[in-house]
């Protein structure tokens, strides 16, 4: 295994259909998205909130409080209501990383899932590490972390 | 999370990333690695020079009892333990954002 198959990948259901969840996911991220999130240092996330220009090409923002705007990236898939991706500008270890969220049909409703990926595509080392790193520790606790329920 | 820069910089070289595969299935002697890597023994020393001071590998001490110039390598679990974390981290943030989105559409707020 490689770094390119190198991901966080977290799912759940919500008890509505997909392009309902789509739309609240892209358009309404006021409503829900949690700046204060911890980790967010660590995902790469933005210091605001997460805001998306709803279309193909449209710019990844995050929102300061004070309406200050900062671009983090923009949309690379616009395919409503199946799915969305995004470039991601992360800080740590530096990077472009890809953010994918799909929404499939469920029978309670949709399944959402969000994967990030593409650390160290620029950065060698980091790639390397990683590789090192899927090729026996993680393999199994990534597993683990998959099957644990998020689901409503 | 503690600084993993000298651990990506010290996996630049492609010979390192050689040592640290092959310590991977287990700790080596110095020449060991210097025959399965290619290298002469000045250049492998040097290249686990780096290693060490990254933190990646370390020197079994008293390898062998019977002979103080023999000289054994291992990874340190460490920089991996703190990769891992770093990444258990990020899958922490996103599980957080989504079951913030479940709640929300359970609430039934639109």
């Amino acid at each position: 295994m490689t770094a390119a198959d190198a991901r966080v990948h977290v799912t759940t259901v919500v008890s509505t259909d997909p392009a309902t969840a789509f739309a609240v996911f892209t358009e309404r991220t006021e409503l829900w998205w949690r700046p204060e999130a911890r980790y967010r240092f660590a995902a790469g996330g933005p210091d605001g909130a997460l805001r998306l220009e709803p279309r193909l090409g449209g710019a990844v923002w995050d929102i300061a409080d004070d309406g200050a705007r900062e671009t983090l990236g923009e949309i690379l898939v616009w395919d409503p209501p199946h799915a969305l991706r995004f470039s991601f500008r992360a800080r740590h270890p530096v990077g472009r990383t890809e953010v994918e969220v799909t929404f499939e049909p469920h029978r309670r409703g949709t399944r959402v899932s969000i994967t990030q990926h593409g650390w160290g595509q620029r950065e060698v080392a980091v790639k390397n590490l990683l590789s090192v790193l899927w090729g026996d520790l993680l393999n199994a606790l990534r597993r683990e972390l998959a099957a644990a329920p998020h689901e409503a | 999370m503690s600084d993993l820069s000298p651990t990506f910089a010290a996996l630049g070289d492609p010979t390192r990333r050689g040592i640290v595969e092959v310590l991977r299935s287990g700790q080596r002697r110095a020449g060991e690695l210097s025959d399965a890597l290619g290298t002469s023994k000045p250049t492998m020393s040097r290249h686990l020079k780096v290693l060490r001071k990254s933190g990646l590998v370390e020197e079994v001490r008293d390898a062998d009892p019977d002979d103080a110039r023999v000289r054994i390598y291992r990874l340190r679990r460490e920089p991996f333990d703190d990769l891992q974390r770093w990444l258990d981290q990020v899958q922490a943030y996103w599980t957080d954002q989504l079951d913030a989105f479940r709640e929300h559409i359970e609430r039934g707020d639109r």
